[in-house]
């Protein structure tokens, strides 16, 4: 009889236990009186679980580091010779305005007084 | 009778010396009409020197030559409004009068052409930042092409990469130099600038003749 109660007590505890852990292990909280609003645990599993809509998924090919480049500037890393030319002309262009806006500059002397 | 001689030598001498020290000088009113409107004239041609410096600029932006240009005006119209009052002027005390007005208005003014070149040439020091980063961007984009499509010639391409980084540095000091309006600054980081960016197109230039003229 008092083994059988004994067997009984550690059932049940055994039982509560884990429960217990189990609810640590998913994280469950009881939600406030004021939290009625917040969407169910369940609702907030689901979704993270639901497969992600593929237009809102990230393109699978890497964009270019500099994003402040202007599209027509970007050249891909497969530019044919034509377009690697094309390139060096552009970068010898604007060394040509740098060294305009220099010499332009270097022609004002800012020593004239009136 | 000859105190009474003494007397009258010393009267025309009182007279001659009171009369005297503005023509003992050479200031005259025929002087003050010869030499004010020439110096007002020196003063107008270089207004206008500098107008026609700034309004054929074609690096200028439009907004900063009209500024410039307004300030010039302005000073150049109150020259010339100064020389009518010396036309019109008919006593010595009258342009007397005037120059020591125009005097004040030189010494106040005198360095408006300073001010208006300083403006030139910041606008033109942010310009050339500007065209700076267009430029690194550009060199960035074909580094990465060439690293794929020439890699023999790794070291000039490290060296591109090492004058990228000065240029970088380089254009950043120049921003903060036009912020503070420092010309004397600015003129020496643009030639740097230039001096910099010429060399990486030489290594540039090297390396498409020694891969890129030679690719398929």
């Amino acid at each position: 009889m008092k083994i059988g109660i004994l067997i009984g007590i550690i059932i049940i505890v055994a039982s509560g236990a884990f429960l217990v852990k189990k609810f640590i292990k998913d994280d469950r909280s009881f939600p406030d009186v004021e939290d009625t609003q917040a969407p169910s645990y369940q609702a907030v599993k689901d979704e993270q679980r639901a497969p992600r809509d593929p237009a809102v998924l990230p393109p699978a090919v890497s964009q270019p580091s500099n994003t402040n480049t202007p599209p027509s500037k970007q050249v891909e890393s497969s530019a044919s010779k034509k377009d690697i030319e094309k390139s060096i002309q552009a970068i010898k262009k604007s060394t040509g305005e740098v060294s305009g806006y220099n010499a332009s500059a270097q022609s004002f002397n800012e020593h004239e007084e009136l | 009778m000859k105190s009474y001689k003494c007397t009258i030598s010393i009267v025309f001498f009182l007279v001659a010396a009171l009369t005297a020290p503005l023509a003992s000088f050479g200031i005259t009113y025929e002087s003050y009409q010869q030499n004010l409107p020439s110096r007002i004239d020196a003063g107008i041609s270089k207004i206008n020197a500098l107008k026609t410096q700034i309004q054929t600029n074609p690096d200028i932006s439009a907004d900063t030559k009209q500024q410039t240009v307004a300030a010039l005006d302005a000073v150049e119209a109150t020259l010339i409004a100064y020389q009518a009052d010396i036309t019109e002027a008919t006593t010595l005390k009258e342009i007397q009068a005037l120059n020591q007005e125009i005097l004040a208005y030189f010494i106040q003014n005198k360095d408006v052409l300073i001010e208006q070149i300083k403006i030139v040439v910041a606008d033109l020091g942010a310009q050339l930042a500007a065209e700076t980063q267009e430029l690194i961007q550009e060199i960035e984009q074909l580094l990465v092409i060439l690293k794929k499509t020439c890699p023999k010639q790794a070291a000039t391409i490290t060296e591109i990469e090492t004058q990228l980084a000065q240029l970088e540095s380089l254009g950043a000091q120049l921003s903060a130099a036009v912020k503070a309006k420092s010309t004397a600054q600015i003129k020496s980081l643009m030639n740097a600038i230039t001096a910099l960016s010429e060399d990486l197109v030489k290594n540039i230039e090297l390396i498409e003749a020694e891969c890129v003229v030679k690719l398929p």
